[in-house]
């Protein structure tokens, strides 16, 4: 054929062989992909089978190596680092060996020696927590560093580990202060065991509150001081009422917890009737458009007035001017 | 998020996605079977492209189907009524796809500032706050649709059959983010069905992959590793991480922008359709009348065809030229949001293309030009990238404050100085690349394209976000 053109067959075979084969070579990052989708939906499981599948045929065929080489020459071949210029530390380290953490709340931060905050958590905490970095700088004070990974959450560990990542990354940001929100992508039915329990039936909320807990636990460790940031109030009614649970099962938890102090924020993003509004008036008597399309993520106004709201309580908890 | 709009979820079917590979094997199968039967193959693409556009929100849908039957409608009344009737019935359909357009896009604005006055008035709020949703790609939809009406109503365009309007206004590939084509562009290939022995797959896919690249390689790195953090906390960022996420911004937009339309112009020749071209090198541009020749030339088209012409174009003297090229680039700015920064942008782009005017034949060493027009267009990109003009303040504010700068890393460095190196590729090389791979057999073809998905994809950021054109 001339100049580059085929007929729609061969077309349509290169084009299935192609993408099977880069399936095969990308194997592992397809499994990661398939393992994100809710396993209570026909092709969460289906497309588990088929990613493990050829995830399992590729290793066998040794057409996995030139991606792990890959991902080995451009060190992408350990979890996500977190956001610091800092070198990993040594994987043998253990928690206790650490350097101190400080706990002492308050005490007088200077720009020589700032507050360390760390802000976590899934889409949700972007843009309050991008706002909230700004505002930390602004401070001189404190120094911030946003670490928010989207689609993840506490419920899905083989998609994203929170608490893994917070044991590696605590390590070496050696945070005092932290910001966590998570809960935005929880609601999704697991497989315990080889049982799925139903998301938001009571077996899911009660395995669900051990997950809150184990991450709460590992982010106070042995004294750094956490916010642990509750859910809005969503557009959608029935997200609504799956938020009120989720806020119940963090503010119930943070009392087990003497560092970690719940800051509920669902009457936050309402208005004065307690309903759920879009437009809300900022601090200088704005009304501004606080929501994403969605009815669930933040705009930059949206943002600002969270993030306004945790930045005055660690103001106020470390007496900073 | 849950309920119905988890990232867990299906989701839309964007271009770089493994669902959106399984859709195109699955249409590309389909739309070659039905090609010879063109009702059965009509039938066929416009249940795929509403399928396409239904996957971000099935509510859109009915909006689509609608904004056909109201455009076609007044299509075919004006082509048989007399002129004063044609005109008045333009004016309908003109007010109908810009008031949709408007209602969509500007409502929340006008209803929030409106309750601001009144408020500071001491009167009560008179609109209700809706909030509606921008249903995606509506700009590219009511253009699309506004220039076929329109190109029939000055007689250059017989109105087309229903089934063939539908396909042309909602055809997947270009539905959500352009090319903006011309009714005159594809209706004529829709009646003339492809041969299905001449598939450019060189060409296609070749823009498939080099979109796929340009999206996931660079334009996604450079948003996560430093042009998101900056324009939203430059407080927390030194005057080199400011200076070289500005720099990062104008190569995101490039790559991110032209990648959509590079595939979409893939996708449309793997389906036997030719699309026109949208980029061509801008930031290799000697101007900014050359960049705007250069940059979403389907728009630049549009405006010039459907605004700045009718406006007056040149032909009233060197004042009323200048006023219409501010009205058309002010115009161009705002349709991109109601925010005065949008007003801004497309106001430096005006009075620059003024002053292009006045100033006559530059004489400076092309190398000069070049840079000149791309530091002008990168610094306009300041103004639409930044969240509100305070935010412009306080980044040109940061310019001065020199430091550490972690966030600028070899990565960065490497993605912007590739995103800016592509423009000055000679003309000829991918012409030359083609010709080689289409030398190739099949087998090596197809192992080609897989080694450059593994090679995208490793190089890739994690997350795909969404294009940034998608929002317009």
């Amino acid at each position: 054929m001339e100049n580059g053109q085929r007929p729609a067959g061969q077309v349509l075979v290169t084009m299935v062989a192609g993408l099977a084969l880069a399936g095969f070579f990308n194997a592992a990052s397809l499994a990661g992909t398939a393992r994100a989708l809710p396993i209570d939906t026909w092709y969460g499981p289906v497309a588990v089978v088929v990613a493990e599948a050829v995830e399992t045929a590729s290793h066998w065929l040794l057409l996995d190596r030139p991606r792990t080489g890959l991902d080995v020459a451009l060190g992408r071949n350990h979890p996500p680092p977190a956001p610091t210029s800092d070198p990993p530390p040594p994987t043998t380290t253990k928690v206790p060996e650490l350097a101190p953490t400080t706990t002492s709340v308050p005490r007088n931060p200077t720009p020589d020696d700032p507050v360390r905050l760390w802000i976590i958590g899934d889409s949700l905490v972007q843009a309050p927590g991008e706002l909230l970095a700004n505002l930390a700088a602004e401070s001189g004070v404190l120094e911030a560093t946003l670490d928010f990974k989207l689609v993840s959450g506490l419920t899905r560990p083989d998609f994203f580990d929170w608490p893994a990542h917070i044991e590696t990354t605590v390590l070496h940001l050696d945070p005092e202060v932290i910001v966590a929100m998570f809960g935005g992508n929880d609601g999704q039915s697991v497989d315990v065991g080889g049982k799925i329990l139903v998301k938001w039936t009571p077996e899911w909320l009660a395995w669900y509150r051990p997950r809150v807990a184990e991450a709460m636990g590992a982010l106070e460790g042995d004294g750094r001081h956490i916010l642990w940031v509750g859910l809005p109030i969503m557009r959608n009614d029935t997200f609504t009422e799956h938020v009120r649970l989720l806020n119940e099962i963090y503010a119930a938890e943070s009392q087990l917890h003497d560092h970690v102090l719940f800051v509920d924020i669902f009457d936050l993003f309402a208005d004065a009737s307690g309903s759920y509004a879009d437009y809300l008036t900022d601090d200088e008597g704005t009304l501004r458009l606080m929501r994403a399309d969605d009815g669930a993520h933040f705009t930059t106004a949206g943002g600002q007035r969270l993030a306004n709201l945790v930045y005055s309580m660690i103001v106020s908890s470390f007496a900073l001017k | 998020m849950d309920s119905g709009s988890s990232p867990y979820d299906a989701g839309p079917v964007l271009f770089p996605t493994v669902r959106f590979a399984v859709f195109l094997v699955v249409v590309f199968l389909g739309s070659w079977l039905t090609m010879p039967h063109p009702r059965r193959w009509r039938w066929f693409m416009l249940a795929a492209s509403y399928f396409f556009y239904g996957a971000w929100d099935w509510r859109f849908v009915p909006l689509l189907a609608g904004l056909s039957l109201v455009n076609q409608s007044l299509a075919l009344a004006i082509a048989k009524a007399g002129p004063p009737r044609r005109r008045q019935l333009l004016a309908v359909v003109v007010a109908a796809d810009l008031g949709t357009l408007g209602l969509f896009k500007y409502y929340g604005f006008f209803a929030s500032s409106v309750a601001n006055l009144a408020t500071s008035l001491g009167f009560s709020n008179p609109l209700p706050l809706l909030r509606l949703v921008l249903p995606i790609g509506i700009s590219f939809i009511t253009f699309q649709a506004l220039s076929y009406v329109i190109d029939v109503y000055r007689g250059s365009l017989p109105p087309a059959p229903w089934l063939d309007f539908a396909v042309y206004l909602a055809f997947f590939p270009h539905l959500v983010a352009g090319p903006i084509v011309r009714g005159s562009e594809l209706l004529p290939q829709f009646r003339k069905p492809a041969d299905p022995r001449r598939i450019d797959f060189t060409k296609s896919s070749g823009l498939i992959i080099s979109g796929l690249a340009k999206k996931i390689v660079i334009a996604d790195l450079l948003a996560t590793s430093i042009v998101e953090p900056v324009f939203s906390a430059p407080a927390s960022h030194s005057a080199f991480e400011v200076l070289v996420g500005i720099y990062a911004y104008s190569v995101q937009i490039f790559c991110d922008f032209s990648a959509y339309t590079d595939i979409a112009i893939g996708v449309a020749g793997l389906l036997g359709f030719r699309f026109p071209d949208n980029f061509n090198r801008p930031y290799a541009a000697t101007s900014i009348q050359d960049f705007w020749r250069r940059w979403h030339m389907t728009l630049s088209r549009f405006l010039r065809d459907y605004l700045y012409i009718p406006l007056g174009g040149n032909r009233g003297g060197k004042a009323a030229t200048y006023r219409n090229v501010m009205l058309t680039m002010l115009l161009g700015g705002l349709w991109h949001g109601a925010a005065w920064k949008f007003v801004l942008w497309g106001g430096l782009h005006g009075v620059w293309l003024a002053w292009e005017r006045w100033r006559g034949e530059a004489t400076s060493p092309i190398w000069w030009r070049r840079v000149r027009t791309f530091h002008l267009v990168t610094f306009a990109w300041l103004f639409f990238r930044a969240p509100d003009l305070a935010t412009v303040g306080e980044m040109l504010g940061r310019l001065t404050d020199w430091g550490p700068a972690p966030a600028v890393g070899p990565a960065v460095l490497a993605a912007i100085a590739a995103g800016i190196g592509v423009q000055y590729l000679p003309a000829d090389l991918g012409e030359r690349v083609r010709k080689r791979f289409s030398t190739l057999s099949p087998v090596w073809q197809g192992g080609l394209l897989a080694l450059a998905l593994l090679v995208v994809d490793s190089l890739g950021a994690p997350d795909v976000a969404a294009f940034i054109y998608f929002q317009f």
